[in-house]
């Protein structure tokens, strides 16, 4: 069955480049070109910030065990909660193995599910962790031995948290059907309040940090600090033990480092056991799991009223495609799960602010203080979590609505109207996230916005500017190939996307800090006048490609 | 009210369409049948403004699809072969949804969603979402969302598939009284019997081309046969030539 579906891969990838061969390798190398640039946007940034982090002679060694442990630990939170929200899916809802689930073998499915899960996860391996790794490497002088420990640890590390996304999901679903309340909906509701819990109780343990004293900055008497309250606060995750891979391949203290591994494998192994226990109760869950949208048959089962009359009282073509972005867009669980994981990183973020503010307590920098570039820094900051918005639902929205797209098609509309449409709804919502977390963060870092105005407008105006332009790519370029949102956000338009946004985010912090130190107006004028031109520019191409393609 | 001609379309270098030419009457139904890749979906597509036509011309009341694509599109009514939809959207949400892209006030839609959701019975089921509905109730919310903004000219791709034999009486039905009240329709099926029994005149296709033309009666004389027969031999009698 395995080599079945391998063999169906590797034939699947040599078609596609039977027909139109000489553009589908350009693409292919556009591809990995951008691939490539984003790979090593990564590897410099973390290469200067170890670089930075390994100056220090005191606290050199206890912040890069830090920065690596924390670094394993969101990571590890971040594949767990995205194979969360895939997993709600594919395990309960997903029509592709129907044929493997009607089959004497359904119990595969499960493991299909998980193997998809797990080589999906392996993304930001390639991009982010193995970088990452590559940096520390160079900076810390970690052996390539250890390098290669602590890859192997990272691929251990991603496979434990989709066994333990995997566990959670029938877990709580298993539990559930004890109960007889078992839905996808309910499983939702009970696989986030356990996510929310664990998310607590870590919080719980990083609140109270007094930074301070952890490293042990008043204790001028001893050559470097002490790293055992810092291994210490983090023992309780299975990610420490990718971490002290690395650790203890700097040392090269190799036995230590594979008993690290060994006892990844050991976590992994007991994941996996509890996860073939489960899956004797998958069939019953999966059958139920097919009843309804998300276990409710009708609209006023779970909506409000406002909501499932708005559509009745549209009074014009483009209010009607404006309804209809409003209600797809909040009737969509897993649209609405991914906006919450994408949220749930920017709450990291934010913490990581808050702990890093109050854990120096008495010793914290006065506001006044603190200078304007990390003020420009949160800008970039909540401009790259807009494009992340951007990358998950207005870029994909052409392409994952061409089965639909008929009736719009159809009727006398003008193409021009359902992008205009498309476009407020989706720079109204992105824009108030952006304020309402702009806000949160000025609060959070005690920034107060001592800089006011500009600020908001360059947000908004940046919110605008990277929603048309990730729109438009989506107008211009339709897939035809797949109308799954996350398989979208990988397509070569889509890491053409990202490269334009990071360029964009470190242009506009860039034009806001010159503007607030006082170093010249024109790079801030020039961010104003290019979000604006810009904008326009993808309006004009995008509605002119989209009454081409509807026309042909 | 349709004309088509010398209409041909090409993908890829392969031609799914071939100098086509035909028109429809008010009061007509015209079935076009023919196996899977003749190019019954192409016409209807680009009548309808979903694709482009390569060569020659199609005209819905006289006005060009091409030239005129808002005002022939509000006087059309389109059933699709696969009624896919928004999953999150309710049935009636869709038909006002519809309507409104019609450009009809809330007002008119109310009393048309009323007076045409009995014709299915689809009441009671008018609050479920879309991806919820059989195959089959997602045809009629279609068929209904195409006759909600009285168009004049109705195109119908393959209209029994997934509908169970009482809908589907009632679907037919629907048709001929669309017909009889002045209204054109384009039917492409390959459910035969359906044709045979609504379609004033039938057209058979093969591999892009128009192989004949006419009534019931008159491709029976095209293809050498005697009355009795079924469109079903007329039909493998005239494509197997």
């Amino acid at each position: 069955m395995y080599q079945l579906l391998l063999r169906y891969h590797v034939r699947f990838a040599l078609r596609f480049f039977e027909k139109n061969r000489g553009a589908k390798i350009v693409t292919v190398l556009g591809f990995f070109a951008a691939f490539l640039f984003l790979v090593g946007l990564v590897y410099e940034s973390f290469f200067y910030g170890f670089k930075y982090v390994a100056r220090d002679v005191y606290f050199g060694e206890a912040l890069s065990i830090y920065i690596v442990e924390l670094f394993f630990l969101v990571s590890f939170a971040l594949v767990y909660v995205s194979a969360l929200l895939s997993g709600f899916f594919s395990i309960f809802r997903t029509s592709s193995d129907i044929i493997v689930v009607a089959s004497p073998s359904y119990q595969l499915k499960l493991m299909l599910v998980f193997l998809r899960m797990f080589f999906s996860s392996l993304w930001p391996l390639l991009t982010i962790i193995l970088p990452a790794l590559v940096a520390f490497h160079q900076v810390f002088g970690l052996s390539l031995l250890g390098l290669l420990l602590g890859v192997l640890s990272s691929v251990l590390l991603i496979a434990i948290a989709n066994a333990f996304a995997v566990v959670t999901v029938l877990l709580v679903a298993d539990i559930l059907d004890s109960l007889d309340r078992f839905s996808v909906r309910n499983s939702i509701i009970g696989t986030s309040l356990f996510l929310f819990g664990m998310l607590f109780l870590a919080w719980e343990r990083f609140r109270a940090l007094n930074l301070v004293s952890f490293f042990q900055a008043r204790m001028l008497d001893s050559a470097l600090p002490d790293l055992t309250p810092i291994l210490h606060q983090f023992r309780i995750f299975p990610s420490h033990f990718s971490a002290l891979t690395i650790f203890y391949g700097e040392l090269h203290q190799y036995a230590n480092a594979l008993y690290a591994l060994g006892t990844l494998t050991v976590i992994l192994l007991l994941f996996m056991m509890c996860f073939l226990l489960l899956k004797g109760e998958y069939l019953g869950l999966w059958q139920k799991g097919q009843e309804g949208k998300t276990g409710e048959k009708s609209a006023g089962a779970s909506h409000p009223y406002a909501m499932n009359t708005l559509m009745r009282h549209a009074d014009s073509p483009s209010s009607a495609m404006l309804r209809k972005e409003f209600i797809t867009f909040f009737r969509n669980p897993r649209g609405l799960l991914w906006l919450g994981f994408i949220i749930f990183i920017w709450v990291i973020q934010s913490a990581s602010s808050r702990v890093l503010v109050y854990g120096l307590g008495a010793e914290r920098v006065a506001d006044s203080m603190i200078p304007v570039s990390v003020s420009s820094l949160q800008f970039a900051v909540i401009l790259y979590f807009v494009s992340m918005f951007v990358l998950r639902f207005a870029f994909p929205s052409f392409s994952a609505e061409r089965k639909s797209m008929w009736a719009i098609h159809s009727a006398p509309l003008r193409m021009s109207r359902v992008f205009i449409a498309k476009l407020s709804f989706y720079v109204a919502l992105f824009a108030a996230i952006a304020i309402v977390f702009t806000l949160w963060n000025s609060w959070t870092l005690g920034l107060l916005l001592p800089l006011g105005l500009p600020i908001f407008v360059a947000i908004i105006l940046g919110t605008f500017f990277l929603t048309t332009f990730g729109l438009s790519l989506g107008a211009v370029y339709p897939n035809s190939e797949t109308d799954d949102p996350e398989r979208l956000s990988t397509t070569l338009p889509g890491i053409g996307f990202i490269f334009v946004a990071l360029c964009y985010g470190v242009f506009g912090a860039y034009a806001l800090k010159n503007y607030f130190s006082g170093h010249g107006f024109l790079p801030f004028s020039l961010f104003i006048f290019l979000s604006l031109a810009l904008s326009l520019l993808c309006i004009v191409r995008s509605t002119s490609a989209l009454r081409d393609i509807s026309a042909r | 009210m349709l004309h088509i001609q010398g209409f041909s379309k090409v993908f890829d270098k392969k031609t799914a369409v071939d100098d086509v030419s035909f028109e429809i009457k008010e009061g007509e139904i015209f079935s076009l049948i023919g196996p899977n890749s003749s190019g019954k979906t192409t016409i209807v597509h680009s009548v309808v403004g979903l694709l482009y036509p390569d060569k020659g011309s199609i005209t819905v009341l006289k006005k060009d699809v091409t030239q005129f694509p808002a005002e022939t599109k509000a006087v059309i009514g389109y059933i699709p072969d696969e009624p896919s939809v928004w999953g999150g959207m309710t049935g009636e949400e869709f038909l006002h949804f519809t309507g409104a892209l019609y450009g009809m006030t809330p007002a008119a839609r109310a009393e048309r969603i009323e007076e045409l959701l009995p014709i299915f019975s689809l009441g009671a089921i008018k609050d479920e979402y879309f991806e919820n509905y059989s195959r089959g109730n997602k045809q009629k919310f279609s068929i209904i969302a195409a006759l909600l903004h009285e168009p004049k000219l109705l195109l119908v791709d393959e209209p029994i598939v997934g509908l169970d034999p009482e809908s589907a009486n009632i679907a037919k039905r629907e048709f001929v009284k669309f017909a009889s009240r002045g209204g054109a329709v384009l039917l492409v099926t390959h459910t035969l019997p359906v044709a045979e029994e609504i379609a004033t005149r039938i057209g058979i296709m093969r591999e892009g081309k128009l192989l004949s033309v006419g009534t019931f009666k008159e491709l029976v004389t095209s293809a050498g046969l005697k009355d009795g027969v079924s469109l079903d031999t007329v039909y493998l009698a005239l494509t197997k030539r």
